[in-house]
């Protein structure tokens, strides 16, 4: 399955993280975009499809995201 | 014994021995710098390195290859054992103190900061200290405070684990459930091996057992059977990882540990 997540409409996943927590197969994953620097504080994640080959495309993700940020293809 | 308990334990358990956990082996080949990279940059690293791996599952010999290449390079900088609660306790014994800190696998799989790590030999204040959103949750914790909180996490069913940092030292212990990014690739998914199983496996004593079934919800890896015309749970051996978390929930104390290595069809 190919799993997009679009970064602009999905703004602060760190204080949503429903995909994260209700994908039932755990496909999600979410970085700090820029890499940990010692003078500023890692900010500016974004959710990633991590182990997307584990998605039975169950459409749940679509429901659930209320940004409409993950599409499937 | 695993391939490591060869290589680094001489023949005795490798987690056991305590030149893999020295100062001396922390300062050579760039240890310290290693970790620093490894945990601050912890999420997007292997974040992304599992997603490319998992992109190729679909193409099998570009994905055996890519694993194998992978696999090595895990074994060679960062490894990890399940290790039941009583040897933990053993190692904790042998160090001074060591740091509690952020989980790393929990943030990139859940976006959560969740204290269940603990560093071996970490200066909290020179390698971390530099990166306040890091730095400020790290602890320092005695010996006994250690054993009290490792106790309570097994009783909770965390699966303890040990892990290297450029393999043979020992760094970190970690309590981890399903959330683990280790969990995520071997078991869960099974594209990637990242740890041993423990020394052990689980065998349920049937005169003892009473058939509650508790064992089975506790069991993060599905190794747990129950009989319906028994009235008994069973663990299957083949799947049991040898955490021993489910000794923590059985009343009468039925499920006890047993050699991995007594088991001749099992590897680990
Ligand atoms: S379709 Fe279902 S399994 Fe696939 S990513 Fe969305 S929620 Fe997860
Ligand atoms: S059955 Fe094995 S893997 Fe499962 S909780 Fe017990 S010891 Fe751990
Ligand atoms: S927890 Fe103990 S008594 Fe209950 S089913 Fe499991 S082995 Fe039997």
């Amino acid at each position: 399955m190919k799993i997009r997540v679009d970064a602009v409409a999905c703004r602060d996943p760190l204080s949503c993280r429903l995909c994260l927590d209700r994908c039932p197969e755990k496909v999600f994953g979410t970085y700090p975009r820029k890499k940990r620097g010692p003078d500023r504080e890692a900010r500016d994640w974004v959710v990633f499809p991590m182990l997307a080959s584990e998605c039975t495309g169950c459409r749940e993700c679509l429901d659930f995201c209320p940004r409409g940020a993950i599409s499937l293809g | 014994m695993c391939e490591f308990c060869t290589q680094h334990g001489e023949g005795e358990k490798w987690y056991l021995v305590m030149e893999n956990y020295s100062r001396e082996l922390l300062s050579q080949e760039g240890r310290v710098e290693f970790m620093e990279d490894f945990l601050v940059n912890f999420e997007k690293d292997k974040g992304t390195s599992l997603a490319r791996l998992d992109s190729l599952r679909s193409r099998p010999k570009l994905y055996r290859f890519f694993r194998r290449k992978a696999e090595a390079r895990a074994r060679a900088e960062h490894w990890g054992q399940v290790v039941p609660i009583e040897e933990i306790i053993e190692i904790v014994d042998m160090l001074d103190s060591v740091v509690r800190m952020p989980c790393v696998c929990r943030s990139l799989t859940t976006g959560r900061k969740a204290r269940y790590c603990f560093g071996i030999g970490i200066d909290p204040h020179s390698i971390l200290g530099k990166y306040p959103d890091y730095s400020h949750s790290l602890e320092v914790l005695e010996r006994e405070e250690a054993k009290e909180l490792l106790t309570s996490f097994d009783k909770k069913g965390l699966v303890h684990s040990v892990w290297t940092f450029k393999t043979p030292y020992i760094g970190g212990i970690c309590n981890c459930d399903m959330d683990c990014l280790a969990y995520r690739a071997q078991v869960k998914s099974g594209i990637l091996n990242t740890m041993f199983r423990a020394e052990y496996v689980g065998m349920v004593d049937w005169e003892l057992c009473n058939g509650c079934r508790r064992c089975l919800s506790s069991c993060q890896f599905g190794a747990v059977r129950y009989s319906h015309t028994m009235k008994r749970a069973a663990i299957d051996t083949r799947r049991c990882y040898g955490c021993g978390v489910c000794r923590a929930v059985c009343e009468p104390g039925a499920i006890t540990l047993s050699p991995r290595r007594g088991f001749a069809g099992l590897s680990w």
